[in-house]
């Protein structure tokens, strides 16, 4: 049987609050980003068939933004005030940082290298 | 290098009152500064901007050209009250009065039991349009009579226009119509046409300081004009001094003689970049000469002041 993701509302999706991945290791950059490495997990569906070596690790360059949003996903910071922590910190407009920090995020999600916290209360 | 003098009094240093300006097909509205537009459609003769925060939206915006009818203006407000919000409703609907500026017709309608609808609208003595305010009202908040209306206005015609959407604010010569919009987080540009011959075209680039760490302002203008490399020929690069700018380069593309069967399109195109430090951004702007350049160059960020002390 095929596993659905869990649909979020809108409201949801702001309160929830981004977790990074804890075997995630970050090297600061000189440029002001960092290269963020984690470890490879196989593919879900033919995992036996494309082993990957132990120890194996998959590296992402964040620039200094990415890395700000990546330093707010701790698990206690909404996304919601992730939003006006970049926008308040690089002066953007707040329009552009929702649209930014959200494509941002679900980019890590996809990666797999942030989880979400939901809280059910959060629909009022 | 070239110098240009700035009017610093252009550009309106208040402090950050919460509130933003939106200027857009001549209309100006000024709403609170957690309102956004997240989707913008139409044309001068009829269009709709939606403005939202990070909840729900808040706002709707409508504007459309009133056909020719002998009806008397503050007909034509009921008619389209009435479409608007229905018969039984639009007979609670009351004639606004002062609550806009170049709206001699106009009719509110205040929902009785929030959350609901507040409606305004109202035709337009400049351009006779029908401009239409929907407000998601959550509580009896009066926020459409008493803090939007008030700001609404249209800009009179004859003298140059005045544009401004998220964080891009600009003045354009009269007689430009806008042509496109590509608003990007980050990356905000409008062009504008009169006819082939004369484009203007502004765009914004932001954070500054991370858009200069990934290639200089050089690179930056040089990308801008590669579009134009097929028909247009290069010149030198040249640095350009301007009043309130960290700094900037300018560049002049000629047209090129193979180009002798597009005779529409503008013998030169003028073009700089600025960096405008105050406000942490990239400016780029071309237009069909250094005069209208220079105009430009001196209203871009008008409705966005710099923030001091933050």
């Amino acid at each position: 049987m095929l596993k659905r993701q869990p649909s979020l509302s809108h409201q949801q999706a702001l309160s929830a609050r981004p977790v990074r991945l804890p075997q995630a290791k970050l090297e600061p950059l000189e440029t002001g980003g960092a290269k963020l490495k984690a470890p490879m997990r196989p593919p879900r569906w033919g995992g036996w068939l494309f082993r990957i070596p132990e120890g194996a690790l998959k590296s992402f360059e964040l620039d200094e933004i990415g890395l700000f949003v990546w330093n707010c996903c701790d698990g206690r910071t909404s996304v919601k005030q992730i939003i006006h922590k970049l926008s308040k910190k690089y002066d953007l407009n707040l329009r552009e940082a929702e649209v930014s920090s959200l494509a941002f995020l679900q980019t890590l999600a996809k990666k797999g290298l942030i989880g979400m916290e939901v809280d059910d209360s959060a629909k009022h | 290098m070239k110098t240009i003098d700035r009017q610093s009094s252009v550009r309106h240093r208040s402090p950050d009152s919460g509130r933003q300006v939106l200027a857009w097909q001549g209309l100006e509205l000024s709403v609170p500064r957690l309102w956004n537009a997240v989707k913008i459609e139409g044309d001068f003769r009829a269009g709709m901007i939606l403005l939202a925060d990070l909840e729900s939206a808040r706002l709707g915006l409508r504007w459309a050209t009133a056909p020719k009818s002998k009806r008397s203006g503050t007909e034509i407000v009921n008619a389209a009250m009435r479409e608007e919000v229905g018969e039984l409703a639009a007979r609670a609907a009351n004639p606004a009065t002062a609550a806009a500026g170049g709206f001699t017709s106009q009719s509110l309608f205040v929902d009785p039991e929030p959350p609901a609808r507040d409606v305004w609208i109202g035709l337009s003595d400049v351009s006779r349009r029908l401009v239409q305010l929907s407000y998601q009202a959550k509580t009896r908040d009066g926020v459409l009579a008493h803090d939007l209306l008030p700001t609404l206005a249209e800009q009179t015609g004859g003298g140059s226009q005045r544009w401004a959407v998220l964080d891009l604010s600009c003045e354009v010569p009269a007689g430009l119509m806008l042509h496109s919009h590509h608003l990007s987080a980050g990356d905000l540009r409008l062009s504008f046409t009169e006819s082939r011959r004369r484009r203007i075209s502004v765009r914004q680039i932001g954070p500054a300081t991370l858009a200069l760490a990934r290639q200089p302002l050089e690179k930056w203008l040089a990308a801008e004009v590669a579009g134009h490399s097929r028909l247009y020929r290069s010149g030198a690069v040249t640095r350009l001094r301007l009043e309130g700018f960290e700094h900037g380069c300018r560049q002049t593309l000629a047209r090129r003689r193979r180009a002798f069967l597009h005779r529409a399109l503008p013998v030169q195109i003028a073009v700089c970049g600025l960096h405008d430090a105050a406000r942490n951004r990239i400016i780029l702007l071309q237009a069909e000469n250094d005069d209208v350049l220079q105009q430009l160059a001196r209203s871009v960020g008008w409705a966005t002041p710099p923030r001091v002390g933050e």
